[in-house]
């Protein structure tokens, strides 16, 4: 099996082997010859067998590494726990959702809207604007226009948190998904 | 990074780039890390790789750094470069202004 055709490399490289049942056949056979090559390399400089193969480490640790680098056993293994992890995130986000993103999407839109309305009523001069029922007509308008902005800003800041909440309901379902990673560079 | 480094130079096999890490012991990267490391570069896409026969012994297995690769490594330069500033700055030997 090894270049070599020694027995300590063969037994070495078949449990190396053995490590990445995980991995797909081909890449496997991939990252075995290439273990297989280094240790021909070394051998035909000089090396000796035994100080090759302890400078590589035990073959199941190295076949770890692999296995921690390539990130091989999350993913198959914990469809069920990421199904279950997705459907409570659902049944736990989607009551407070249906309160929280209408009143939110209400409060906005409504201060906004009527916001406006006040300062463009307060700043055409022929339109009756009596809106706090002052002797003057200026401070009516001003002080009728500032209550404008300040709920046109709060109308503002509803939606920007219904903003909010939507971009980290997203996150929470993509993190329980695990999605969103796209794979760079596939063999 | 140092990894990158060696690869964008010239296409280099996994025992070429074990013996020259090696020289440099501060970085103490063994073979057992230095291989599923390189693995990880070509899953991400930054080296890829190819065999190639030896005159003597078994084929190796070249890598080559990708143009995704190449960016990589200049991002992770310039972070470094900062990084040195930053440290000179409050006493390390690369800053200018060290010792005041």
């Amino acid at each position: 099996m090894s270049t070599l055709r020694n027995p300590v490399v063969d037994r070495y490289l078949a449990q190396f082997r053995e490590g990445l049942k995980s991995a797909p056949p081909e890449e496997r056979q991939e990252f075995v010859s290439e273990i297989d090559s280094h240790i021909a390399e070394a051998v035909a400089r000089g090396e000796q067998i035994p100080d090759v193969l302890a400078r590589l480490g035990p073959a199941d640790r190295l076949a770890k590494s692999y296995r921690v680098e390539l990130a091989l056993t999350s993913t198959e293994k914990n469809l069920p726990l990421r199904i279950a992890a997705v459907v409570g995130l659902v049944l736990t986000a989607s009551i407070p959702s249906m309160i929280i993103i209408p009143l939110l999407m209400t409060l906005g839109i409504g201060f906004v809207a009527t916001g406006v309305a006040m300062i463009v009523v307060a700043a055409i001069p022929s339109v009756d604007a009596d809106f706090y029922n002052l002797s003057s007509d200026v401070l009516n308008r001003a002080l009728g226009a500032l209550t404008g902005l300040g709920l046109a800003v709060g109308g503002l800041l509803a939606l920007w948190s219904l903003y909010l909440y939507v971009l980290l309901l997203v996150r929470a379902m993509r993190g329980a998904l695990r999605v969103g990673e796209p794979k760079v560079g596939a063999p | 990074m140092c990894i990158l480094a060696i690869i964008e130079r010239a296409p280099s096999y996994g025992y070429e780039i074990v013996t020259e890490l090696s020289e440099t012991p501060q970085l103490a990267a063994g073979e057992g890390t230095v291989y599923p490391l390189l693995r990880r570069l070509k899953k991400d896409g930054l080296v890829e790789t190819f065999w190639r026969e030896s005159a003597a012994g078994p084929p190796r297995q070249y890598y080559r750094i990708t143009k995704a690769g190449g960016i990589a490594l200049t991002g992770m330069r310039n972070e470094w470069s900062s990084l040195l500033a930053a440290m000179g700055k409050y006493g390390g030997t690369n800053g200018t202004r060290g010792k005041q």
